[in-house]
């Protein structure tokens, strides 16, 4: 019942390690590596999700950014517009007033013309009327140019009189 | 009554199954030819459970056994803790092989476990082991030093232990296989096959893995207590 067979120790030692290598190598070993290599791809994964979710939000930022940038820009553009358009508004109303200004300087200086214009036809006439009337005066029908001139200046200083 | 007496003696008797003529005659008993028998069985099983296994779409075999070894793994890791981990490898070893030698009574082998020198092996690889561990986690001086632990007045009783674990850890085993195996021989001789089967759920498949179960739970234990 007892054995003492030495042999039996040494031989269930040997086939111990003999199993112990065999288990390893073959069970152990083999799905440990295939877990590993599963872990290995799982971890990979994970890394790749989030470098692409760190890229994304960079994209994000990035975006954002630029989306502020163009706002600002368009609303720096907008400002320059408005600005641009009230100058040329100004500068419109300024030239269109200076040339209705201009307009009525020279409607009033042509209005002078116009008037010193009749004023010398007038006299003129007032002239030859005047000398036809002191022609029939006189009774003679012609008279010389130095008494038109004479009565010339006698208008003129009757107008002046009539002016004053 | 005398013809049972005798039928269980020679059950119980180890055999030797051959002599190999070298050195005198080395005996090969009938446990060893049974270890032999448990390590192809448990060779071919893995090899054909590990055949091909893929990293993706794994199939239902291969599911069966990663989730058998990494149970495995992590029911005797937790034995030894996470410093322990290196001999992991051997605890699975030993209990998948002690649980199939004591279980093996049911295919009508001799439990290998049933022979005291088998034991006595297996006991033998424990205490080397834990001491190797020893050594490897503090060095042969703190491994020496480890025996003046708690205080210098249990010295002998730490070295005594280096006897008294394997020891205790050799004669339950074999006491309770071989236990197991009397009961159940002497069931056979005398109650129906139909009874037989309840107590064999038992003997041969209860106890047989609680027994393998203590065994490599103790040693990791020792282990884990060796490395702390």
């Amino acid at each position: 019942m007892l054995s003492t067979n030495i042999w039996t120790i040494i031989f269930i030692v040997i086939n111990l390690i003999i199993l112990f290598i065999l288990m390893k190598v073959f069970l152990f070993g083999r799905v440990n590596k295939i877990l590993d290599k599963r872990a290995e791809i799982i971890r990979r994964q994970f890394e790749d999700a989030d470098v692409a979710q760190r890229e994304a939000e960079d994209l994000r930022v990035e975006y954002e950014k630029s989306l502020a940038s163009a706002k600002e820009e368009s609303a720096q553009i907008v400002d320059e517009a408005r600005a641009k358009a009230k100058d040329e508004y100004d500068r419109i109303l300024d030239d269109a007033g200076k040339e209705a200004e201009q307009m009525k300087e020279k409607a009033m200086s042509d209005i002078e013309a116009e008037r010193e214009k009749s004023l010398n036809s007038l006299k003129n006439e007032i002239a030859g009327l005047v000398v036809s009337a002191t022609a029939k005066v006189v009774g003679r029908e012609s008279l010389d140019v130095d008494n038109s001139k004479l009565y010339d200046d006698f208008i003129a200083e009757m107008g002046e009189k009539i002016d004053e | 009554m005398g013809d049972l007496s005798e039928k269980l003696i020679e059950e119980l008797d180890c055999k030797t199954v051959f002599t190999i003529p070298l050195f005198g005659g080395i005996d090969v008993a009938e446990s060893v030819v049974v270890t032999w028998i448990i390590m192809a069985v448990l060779v071919i099983l893995a090899l054909i459970f590990t055949r091909n296994l893929k990293v993706e779409n794994p199939g239902r075999r291969q599911l069966m056994v990663e989730s058998a070894v990494t149970w495995l793994q992590k029911f005797v890791g937790d034995f030894v803790g996470e410093e322990g981990k290196a001999y992991v490898p051997y605890l699975m070893t030993v209990i998948i092989y002690l649980g199939i030698a004591n279980m093996i009574g049911l295919f009508g082998f001799k439990p290998p476990t049933k022979d005291l020198m088998v034991t006595a092996a297996l006991a033998l690889m424990s205490i080397v082991l834990i001491q190797v561990a020893s050594i490897r986690a503090k060095n042969v001086g703190g491994w020496l030093k480890g025996f003046t632990k708690p205080m210098a007045l249990v010295t002998p009783i730490n070295i005594l232990e280096l006897v008294i674990k394997p020891l205790s850890l050799c004669m339950r085993l074999f006491g309770n296989v071989l236990g197991a195996f009397v009961v159940m021989k002497l069931l056979e001789s005398v109650v129906p096959v139909v009874v037989n089967l309840a107590f064999s759920f038992y003997f041969d498949i209860f106890d047989g893995l609680i027994q393998a179960y203590i065994f490599v739970f103790l040693t990791g234990l020792f282990i884990k207590e060796a490395i702390e």
